[in-house]
């Protein structure tokens, strides 16, 4: 049996009409007046390689195609499709058929990583250094080619943590060895506001690069042995919570382990799963998080996919944000639901790397648009990679996390 | 193969041309409009005349079938019939050529989607407003839409969306480019739809892609009224529905009447399940919208008053349980007004996907048999009878149109469908009904056979503008063998 099989009914319920292709952001004062952000580009594989098959629906289509014997798992342009995707959820995000509160799915993401997971199964895709990562997650437990033994050298020495904690900060792959800055700023606001938190001495990669390309039982590397240790050095540490700053983790912790690849990874758990802005609204609505150092900045903020579209959190970032002293906090055309991907997941950055900068780039220029001289994310890979493209495109933008606006905050 | 790609990439460049099966394969659709849906062999997208002109030329040399592709909103029909195709992926002409506000025009590529239109004319010219399909999701092309002879949110007051074209710009199957109408002339603007002689506009207007490939095409755009307002009526029948409407539509005054029954309300998601729940009693078993614009409150009072009357006298001769005004809440009524919308997409939720529409015109007064035979069939067949019902041209004309709601997995649903399409076109031929945008393998055929005089004009112009057959083969009954079997 196919990975893809599990999703046949999903396959089917596309009906092609190309809403996956555009935002839909509804009027909000007469029918006649829709927002800038409607109606815009809003899927970056479609937008960049222009045919059909590059589209949600498109590749709902080819998943029919597939399922029914009309293409072959390793056609080489089926394979190039599958892969140059983000995978950032827009286009199930427009679809009007996905209704997963009735039960009724149209789950164009999973399709994707289930073709991707079949390709690979037979011995094709991973485009890149997408291997390489898969490889080396299974021997240094981070796909970024660093040793797993400097994991903790961005944490500075004078930082002493308990052995055991209620609250469990996840730092991930991307903190860890490349927004080390994002890692100390985190540690730095959970110790002002007397967060009981420790860090896994043991931490190893959450499993998502895996899950996004495909790779989910190879002969290199296992997305269950590697999800199933997390689980394990958790309970270690006594923890009920666990902390992310990274949207990917985030999804991955929440979804992934419990839900979406439940049976895959056997990994399930009961630990409540917050992302660090979820977490610091809450201590902020309880008074024990004071936001009074003025920042005279205007930002805009851009939504990770795997914390926005993928999990449905919009509010705590933007509430933080807004209750920062001075800060003057503008929406972008394309916002929330309909925001543009910063190109970096799914395996693009690894895969298609100056791709990757440009679908961050268009995101740039719409930020630079409103005037402002930050956007923020929540997520280090957003950071990242629109850090990318400013350097690429020369642009005068800076990047933040919301953490470190309400580190400087505090 | 290699040949003729390796001629095509020159026209068009590499980027621009792929005959990889998985990307031929993304355009096939299997619903919508029609499910003889085949994968091309290639696909070209075009970024203008000169190279849809030069792709035509090696096409019509080499005689392989071209199919014109510009927003895929048709469905099935917008694909070929044939796998040995080249599809045209249009989706590149995407320009707002001209907006004329005094001549009440607009001029577009055939890649302009409603969307696009629509607020284009939002932020450059917001007195006025393009007709764009209602319930069609936006990602609808104005070409396709008014080229397929489409119904848009003004039809009941100004007719079918094709009666909106002043004029085009065709690239002909052996590559000359012709315009018609006003803007034939080279100093004229395209201001009115006929030149001298006949209407050579109409000719491609429902050609479906037979006779040549649009690559302008310049529609009315109408006045954004400052008032709006919805009212609607509700009957225990459809016999209790026409006759009513039918007075309210010749005052002139309604922008839009459209309505249904029950099972059109109720199988709009995925949350109502095969079978439909019986009607509650809040619901009416047939009902009718008729959308209201006005320049001012007063005017708008006016028209209400006018309608009601009349409601008043059907009410006292049907009586109240089976004539009356159907109060829609304030959401229902800014729900209707919203243009674009994307009401049609979600009733492919119900059955698992597969949606079919299956539409007939006829005139107003016998539009009632038409729907209550559409429902008996649909039951027969084990479908939701789920049923539209549009005014067009003031009532002169109706759109009766059989949502066929059914599971795509299911190759012998897909069967069934096919199967009451064939016995209600059969039944509707009969009842002097005639298919809105006939389907290739059922509607076409049928249609034609009964036409003999019209089919055999069609053909001798076909085979006079496109010897070869290459141009969509096979729709409007217009297959390379059948014109053979004519020269």
């Amino acid at each position: 049996m196919t990975y893809l099989e599990k999703f046949k009914e999903d396959a089917y319920n596309c009906l092609h009409c190309r809403l996956c292709t555009f935002t839909w952001m509804w009027p909000e004062k007469t029918p006649a007046l829709w927002p800038n952000g409607s109606f815009q580009p809003t899927c970056p594989s479609g937008e960049k390689y222009k045919f059909e098959a590059y589209f949600g629906g498109g590749k709902s289509w080819l998943a029919r195609a597939v399922l029914e014997g009309r293409i072959d798992i390793k056609d080489p342009a089926l394979v190039d499709i599958l892969f140059a995707c983000p995978t950032c959820g827009s286009c199930q995000q427009q679809c009007t058929l996905e209704e997963p509160e009735v039960g009724y799915h149209h789950r164009i993401m999973s399709l994707i990583e289930a073709l991707r997971a079949d390709c690979v199964k037979a011995g094709s895709g991973l485009p890149g250094k997408q291997k390489a990562f898969g490889i080396h997650i299974g021997k240094e437990h981070n796909p970024y080619m660093e040793l797993h033994k400097d994991r903790l050298s961005w944490l500075p020495t004078d930082v002493k943590l308990p052995e055991k904690a209620e609250t469990v900060y996840y730092v991930g792959c991307t903190s860890a060895y490349r927004q080390k800055e994002l890692a100390k700023a985190t540690v730095e606001v959970f110790q002002k506001a007397n967060v009981d938190f420790t860090i896994m001495k043991d931490e190893w990669c959450c499993s998502s690069p895996l899950l996004r390309t495909g790779q989910w039982e190879t002969s290199w590397v296992s997305a269950r042995d590697v999800a199933q240790h997390n689980v394990n050095e958790v309970q270690k540490k006594g923890a009920n919570t666990i902390v992310t700053t990274c949207s990917g983790c985030y999804r991955t912790w929440k979804k992934d382990y419990t839900e979406e690849y439940k049976d895959l990874l056997n990994a399930n758990h009961n630990f409540n799963i917050l992302h660090t802005t979820e977490l610091l609204e809450q201590l902020f609505k309880s008074g024990k998080l004071q936001l009074k150092n003025n920042i005279k900045m205007r930002v805009t903020y851009h939504d990770p996919c795997h914390l926005g579209r993928h999990m449905s959190i919009y509010d705590p970032p933007r509430n933080l944000l807004k209750a920062i002293p001075s800060i003057e906090f503008i929406e972008m055309p394309r916002t929330r639901e309909n925001a543009w991907c910063c190109g970096s997941g799914g395996g693009v950055k690894s895969g298609y790397p100056e791709w990757a900068v440009e679908i961050s780039g268009e995101r740039v220029k719409e930020a630079e648009q409103l005037g402002v001289e930050a956007v923020v994310s929540a997520c280090p890979f957003c950071e990242r990679n629109l850090t990318d493209a400013i350097n690429k495109y020369g642009s005068k933008l800076k990047v933040y996390d919301v953490v470190e606006l309400v580190n400087k905050a505090l | 193969m290699e040949e003729i790609c390796k001629a095509l990439e020159e026209i068009v460049g590499a980027e621009n041309l792929s005959a990889a099966k998985p990307i031929c394969e993304a355009y096939v659709t299997k619903a919508i409009m029609d499910m003889s849906s085949k994968a091309p062999a290639i696909v070209v997208r075009p970024k203008n005349v000169e190279e849809i002109q030069a792709v035509l030329k090696l096409a019509n040399d080499m005689k392989i079938p071209v199919v014109p592709h510009s927003g895929g909103l048709s469905g099935g029909e917008a694909t070929p019939t044939r796998e040995d195709s080249i599809l045209l992926d249009l989706r590149r002409m995407n320009h707002i050529v001209e907006v004329n506000t005094d001549a009440r025009y607009m001029i577009v590529e055939p890649g302009v989607t409603s969307a696009q239109a629509w607020k284009y004319m939002q932020e450059n010219h917001p007195d006025y407003r393009p007709g764009i399909p209602d319930g069609a999701p936006p990602s609808a092309t104005i070409v396709g839409d008014h080229l397929d002879r489409g119904f848009h949110f003004l039809s009941t007051k100004y007719g079918p969306a094709a009666d909106a074209v002043l004029g085009l710009e065709v690239v002909l199957p052996k590559g000359e480019v012709v315009r018609t109408g006003a803007g034939a002339l080279p100093t004229a603007k395209w201001f009115y739809r006929w030149m001298f002689g006949p209407d050579l506009t109409g000719l491609f207007l429902g050609s479906q892609g037979t006779l040549g490939v649009v690559t302008k095409m310049a529609v009315k755009i109408f006045p954004m009224p400052k008032f709006r307002d919805v009212v609607a009526f509700g009957a225990s029948d459809w016999k209790y529905l026409i006759e009513p409407c039918l007075e309210v539509l010749k005052t002139e005054s309604i922008d839009l009447a459209q309505g249904g029954n029950y099972h059109l309300a109720t199988t709009r998601r995925a949350r109502y399940k095969w079978p439909p729940m019986p009607k509650p009693n809040v619901l009416p078993t047939v009902w009718m919208n008729f959308e209201l614009g006005a320049d001012s409150k007063e005017e708008l009072e006016s028209v209400k008053k006018r309608i009601n009357a009349i409601l008043k006298r059907y009410q006292s001769q049907y009586g109240e349980a089976n004539f009356f005004e159907w109060k829609l809440d304030v959401r229902s009524i800014v729900a209707r007004l919203t243009k674009p919308n994307r009401i049609s997409v979600p009733y492919a939720g119900h059955k698992g996907g597969g949606l079919l529409f299956i539409t007939w015109y006829m005139p107003w007064q016998d539009s009632g048999k038409f729907c209550e035979t559409a429902e008996k069939l649909m039951t027969k067949h084990k479908f939701s009878p789920v049923v539209w019902l549009a005014a067009v041209d003031h009532g002169r004309q109706a759109l009766v149109m059989p949502i066929v709601l059914f599971d795509p997995k299911s190759s012998e649903e897909s069967k069934t469908v096919e199967a009451l399409d064939q016995e209600m076109t059969e039944q509707f031929l009969n009842m002097g009904g005639i298919p809105y945008r006939p389907n290739f393998a059922i509607h076409a055929p049928m249609a034609m056979s009964k036409s003999v005089g019209y089919y055999n004009l069609l053909k001798t112009i076909k085979c006079a503008v496109d010897p070869n057959g290459i141009m969509h083969p096979g729709r409007l009954g217009l297959s390379a063998a059948e014109q053979k079997a004519r020269t």
